[in-house]
């Protein structure tokens, strides 16, 4: 699904979506992808399908929301997983050729009427162990606290992420939250979540994020 | 910001020319190297806050916002002192200095700065229940910040002392103005007003006065709307300032709200549940705030069912022009009858049908 293909006849599943290569003449190839069509002229370089955040219309923000709340003891800190969603981006050398969003798309309001940032949204449980879904998240959460403390979701800042991937997964970077005072804070620490993924991006953290509601 | 040490070294040789009235060409070098080395300054330390804002947990002052203030701080700065290097400070402007006058309005913005940060900084850091009072609290410390601010860029800038005859002139001014071109002042006074007050930006779909459309142009004198069928409105400052304003996307979510009628012999909360179920597969309909689905009347004809689905504001249009098409396929395709207006009619005297044979 996630990598490399040729330019050459062939079919490409990604998620619910298919890719369609026809080579014609002159060496040319017809990209196809539901009602996207487009003309590639080859010169030996490949086709790439890459992961990339779920920014829908245009949002920065992504919610997951627990199916069930995560409770942590005081000055502990659990690990685990959640699916997250995310979309594809399809290049040949730098240029992108196609961009799509695969399986559910959804968006929430996160905050008041007034004030708050429509962002993109999930529903997943928390998995201990990492789960078998096309897009995935690790978390670390964790409370340095006195207190016992409740997550229900998270609010990951997606603007500019890297993303890694192996052949049938896509991973967010490793997201870590800490639970303190009123407000959770999330650091999209910008690094792979495991050893051997491929990257997409500079793998940078991205500033971290106060959820204030 | 004294230059008296420097200037020999900044007028020995070639330097010494001049370029232009008494401006020399060490002078005008020096103010470029300044604005360079200034520009550059700003530019590292943005650079440096921006990385240091991904690892630190004090976020809520070192982050992009710090950076780019900082940035503008440090790039007015060195403008600043280019000017100073030219010898354009000591210029008499309104009676006082030029300086005087930089040195006033910095003042003022960057404690502007300090105020708005600090203000929203007490709002995060309150808990949800004191959340109103707090917000007050802060209001109130950021107006007092920004006009002790104001005064003390008055005083800075030397207007202190003639502030009450200022004052008196603006107001004698003010008087022959107004007297002269009432409705010119007025809409430029509302203009200003306006500027403070932003019920409406550029771009932003609104209803005023009448008119509904997007916000084309904001003028000194009017505001000019395009229409929804692409006609130029200009409406005067005043006239608007004294209308409702209606801005349809000030804030992130606005709601679609439809009232769908089934026939009386159809299951009431399997028709809610069709209907929330469309809602959820749609992407624009927005998981939270929750869509709310209920029978909000019984009709003449129909059991009413309205539905409220917030949406993001600049998909309202699409959410409101989709939402009834779905429902009404979804309706369909689980044998939901909308029925047709019925009418039983009654009448005082027995009707009387005659039949003719051929």
């Amino acid at each position: 699904m996630f990598g490399e293909y040729e330019l050459k006849t062939q079919f490409i599943k990604v998620g619910d979506k298919k890719i369609h290569l026809l080579e014609e003449k002159e060496g040319v190839i017809r990209y196809r992808r539901d009602d996207v069509e487009k003309l590639i002229k080859n010169n030996g370089e490949k086709l790439k399908v890459l992961p990339s955040p779920a920014l829908g219309y245009g949002v920065r923000l992504l919610m997951v929301r627990f199916r069930e709340p995560v409770v942590i003891p005081p000055r502990d800190s659990i690990m685990g997983f959640v699916e997250a969603p995310v979309e594809i981006d399809v290049k040949v050398g730098d240029l992108s050729v196609d961009h799509f969003i695969v399986g559910k798309e959804k968006y929430a309001l996160y905050g008041t009427l007034e004030a708050g940032v429509v962002c993109r949204y999930h529903v997943s449980s928390f998995y201990t162990k990492e789960p078998d879904a096309m897009g995935i998240a690790k978390l670390i959460i964790s409370n340095p606290s006195p207190e016992w403390k409740s997550l229900e979701r998270i609010v990951v800042p997606i603007r500019g992420t890297s993303m890694y991937y192996e052949s049938r997964k896509a991973y967010y970077p490793l997201v870590v939250v800490t639970l303190k005072n009123h407000n959770p804070e999330i650091n999209n620490t910008g690094r792979p979540p495991k050893e051997g993924l491929s990257g997409v991006g500079q793998g940078l953290s991205l500033p971290n994020f106060l959820m204030r509601w | 910001m004294s230059t008296v040490n420097t200037t020999s070294l900044w007028e020995q040789g070639i330097l010494g020319e001049r370029v232009f009235l008494a401006l020399t060409l060490g002078a005008v070098v020096k103010a470029v190297l300044v604005l360079v080395v200034g520009v550059i300054m700003a530019k590292l330390l943005r650079k440096y806050l921006l990385n240091f804002s991904r690892s630190t947990k004090y976020v809520w002052i070192v982050n992009e916002d710090t950076a780019s203030t900082l940035y503008n701080l440090i790039v007015v700065i060195a403008l600043v002192y280019a000017f100073d290097a030219l010898g354009v400070l000591s210029i008499p402007v309104a009676g006082t200095k030029l300086s005087n006058l930089i040195a006033a309005f910095l003042v003022f913005y960057f404690s502007y700065i300090f105020a708005k940060k600090s203000k929203d900084y007490i709002i995060m850091r309150s808990s949800k229940q004191k959340l109103p009072e707090v917000q007050l609290k802060a209001k109130l410390f950021y107006y007092t910040i920004v006009t002790l601010a104001f005064f003390l860029a008055l005083n800075i800038a030397g207007f202190s002392g003639k502030l009450s005859t200022l004052l008196a002139a603006a107001g004698i001014t003010g008087i022959v103005l107004g007297f002269a071109s009432q409705t010119v002042v007025s809409n430029f006074i509302s203009g200003i007003f306006m500027y403070f007050d932003k019920p409406l930006k550029i771009g932003d779909p609104v209803e005023v006065a009448g008119y509904s459309g997007i916000v084309h142009d904001i003028r000194i004198f009017s505001t000019r709307i395009r229409t929804w069928d692409g006609l130029l409105v200009r409406i005067p400052n005043e006239k608007l300032f004294n209308s409702d304003i209606k801005n349809l996307q000030k804030y992130p979510a606005r709601r679609v709200d439809i009232i769908v009628g089934i026939a009386y012999k159809e299951d009431a909360q399997r028709a809610i549940d069709v209907i929330k179920k469309t809602l959820e597969e749609m992407p624009y309909v927005l998981a939270e705030p929750e869509p709310a689905v209920f029978v909000d009347n019984l009709g003449d004809n129909s059991v009413n069912i309205a539905v409220r689905a917030w949406a993001p504001t600049e998909k309202w249009f699409d959410v409101r022009t989709q939402i009834v098409q779905k429902v009404k396929e979804a309706l369909d395709r689980e044998g939901i009858e909308i029925p047709f207006p019925q009418r039983v009619n009654w009448f005082a005297e027995e009707l009387r049908v005659k039949v003719e044979k051929d």
